[in-house]
């Protein structure tokens, strides 16, 4: 008999008159992406306001911003940065298991939480420092969108394009300086020298459905799962578990500096690691409404920068929980206080990732083609440009020095 | 022609066909835009009977399309993106809107029982009165009853697109049916609970 009621519905929803919600969709989309840049985009037009008026000839306080850009133009993709040297991220057993009371990230040692009320500072700029890709230090790497996929390498300083490794069998980690890859094949973990036929075996009994291989910031250690998530010492094979406390955590992701891992929960919110603490993101996962009144929800966290303070990860929302998450981060996530931080680029944001060094490397589609947009981890940009369409329809995996 | 952004529905197809002016419009976009043309009146109908108006329909749906608008880059398939958009709509119905989005109505202010069904004048009495009797249920209840009674989506289903558990679906279905019979006494044999 619920036929009845079915149709007593039916006839209720014909009451619904047609209309064209097109634009308004659109102007709506537009008014969410533009929220929580509209206060950085306030301070941008300042600085170019004060830039018009001549008030730029004073003495720049960022004389060294350009330092990131041309140290890692002239250094050798390899050359490991001076912050991998202090790594000071603790053997396993020293993270302690999240028993005790947690904290919000935001509670170390830094101000209190933003209220969803407040307004945001975000550092922007007006024009890139250049406008060449052949100035993009290090190597962006992507994956084909089809399974298997092939991994791509572009090496914009070395002019060209080359695939890494054909019909990949599982998630790919690469290496900090780009020079090597880890995967699984049928459980077995295989590292080698990217590009470079010859791999060899380290592990077995590595699963990577949750887990990619994660290189440490030295590039000395591989962060896998096989019965729970562990530490994997590259040179001698030694496999030490993390603490029970982590056991549950997906997608873990180091920080530049080696002293934190991000990494989300089953509920799609995101907790910080250190050797001290365990931390939760706030407001990302939070199901109260009150916290969390935009629903917002991170299951992948991409990348992290130097010092785990920001995090990009594919936003998502309470809502999609148990849907599978993309791999592609579109969102820069700040850590302490789980606010969105503005992407200060044209068009719709596909791609961004964090290098080691902490700077970020944003892909956005415009009408004139799709741009990657370097900044430094100061957030000034240092360089945007055209990517060659050849890689247009592949997704951003990871950029490495 | 009109900008991209509000193309008129009658002129989309051929604009977005247009080799000489087709880059306008990038194809992310056309598809988003094909989307929505084509399955905002079936969302509507779905939110129509979660809000019990025109005007707040519109405001859901339009910000579930917005949401997956937001969300078209990383659809893996553009076919899954009704699936995405009612799950945004349903979950903000339920969960995101602090501020009531429907008229709440006290249920002692329902009509009496309905009349002959083939009489228009009495059909839209027990239409009003179903909308009524629907507003009356809470907002989880109310999202039960369309997803299992207007949608068809089975218990399972109805739990993912809410994201909470089958006995949860299974106990707010139990519930909002016996409130609907409390308030619709003449209606009761239309909400016998369906064998799956």
């Amino acid at each position: 008999m619920t036929d009845h009621l079915r149709d007593s519905l039916h006839e209720l929803a014909d009451e619904v008159t047609r209309t064209d919600l097109y634009a308004r969709a659109v102007h709506r989309s537009r008014r969410i992406a533009h929220r929580e840049a509209a206060v950085g985009t306030v301070a941008a037009l300042a600085v170019l306001a004060l830039l018009v008026s001549g008030l730029g000839r004073l003495p720049s306080r960022d004389s060294d911003d350009a330092a990131p850009l041309a140290r890692h133009s002239s250094a050798a993709p390899s050359a490991p940065a001076p912050t991998v040297d202090r790594e000071p991220w603790p053997a396993p057993t020293a993270i302690p298991h999240s028993s005790g009371p947690e904290r919000p990230a935001g509670d170390r040692s830094r101000p209190p939480a933003r209220r969803k009320d407040q307004p945001r500072v975000a550092a922007t700029t007006a024009a890139p420092k250049s406008r060449s890709l052949t100035d993009l230090p290090g190597h962006v790497f992507y994956q084909q969108t089809t399974t298997p996929p092939d991994v791509v390498r572009l090496s914009p300083g070395r002019g060209g394009t080359e695939t890494v490794l054909s019909a990949a069998p599982s998630a790919v980690g690469i290496s900090p300086d780009g020079s090597r890859i880890a995967y699984a094949v049928d459980g077995a973990l295989m590292v080698g020298e990217t590009g470079s036929p010859g791999n060899r075996r380290l592990a077995t009994g590595v699963r990577t459905a949750a887990q990619a291989p994660v290189w440490s910031p030295a590039g000395d250690r591989l962060l896998v799962v096989t019965s729970g998530p562990a530490i994997l010492q590259v040179d001698s094979g030694m496999l030490t578990p993390l603490p029970g406390g982590l056991a549950d955590g997906k997608h873990f992701r180091w920080s530049g500096d080696g002293a934190k891992l991000v990494y989300a929960t089953a509920h799609c919110s995101l907790r910080v690691a250190t050797a001290d603490s365990d931390a939760t993101v706030p407001v990302l996962g939070d199901r109260q409404p009150v916290d969390n009144p935009d629903g917002l929800a991170a299951c992948k966290p991409t990348s992290v920068d130097a010092t785990g303070d920001h995090v990009t990860a594919p936003l998502a929302t309470t809502g999609d929980l148990g849907t599978t998450s993309p791999d592609t981060a579109d969102a820069v996530i700040d850590t302490n206080t789980g606010d969105l931080e503005p992407i200060a680029v044209a068009g719709s944001v596909v791609g961004a990732v964090f290098n080691p060094d902490g700077n970020l490397l944003v892909r956005s589609r415009t009408a004139d083609g799709t741009v990657l947009s370097l900044f430094s981890a100061n957030r000034k940009l240092l360089v945007q440009a055209l990517e060659p369409a050849a890689l247009n329809d592949l997704d951003l995996l990871t950029y490495t020095r | 022609m009109t900008g991209s952004a509000v193309l008129d529905p009658r002129e989309y197809a051929h604009v977005s066909q247009h080799p000489s002016i087709g880059h306008l419009m990038d194809a992310r976009e056309a598809d988003y835009a094909r989307f929505v043309r084509t399955r905002t009146h079936a969302l509507l109908r779905s939110a129509y009977l979660l809000t019990g108006d025109q005007h707040l329909a519109e405001d859901l749906v339009q910000e579930a399309l917005a949401r997956t608008h937001r969300a078209w880059s990383r659809l893996a398939k553009p076919e899954n993106a009704e699936a995405y958009a009612r799950k945004v709509m349903y979950h903000a119905q339920v969960s995101f809107w602090r501020r009531p989005r429907v008229a709440e109505i006290p249920a002692e202010t329902l009509p009496a029982g309905a009349g002959r069904i083939d009489d228009p004048a009495e059909a839209a009495v027990q239409r009003l009165t179903l909308r009524r009797a629907l507003l009356a249920l809470s907002a989880k209840q109310r999202a039960v009853i369309v997803l299992r009674y207007f949608e068809d989506h089975t218990e399972a289903e109805a739990a993912q697109v809410l994201g909470v558990s089958v006995s949860t679906v299974k106990t707010q279905t139990g519930r909002a049916l016996d409130r609907l019979r409390t308030l619709l006494p003449d209606l009761r044999v239309l909400t016998r609970e369906p064998p799956r």
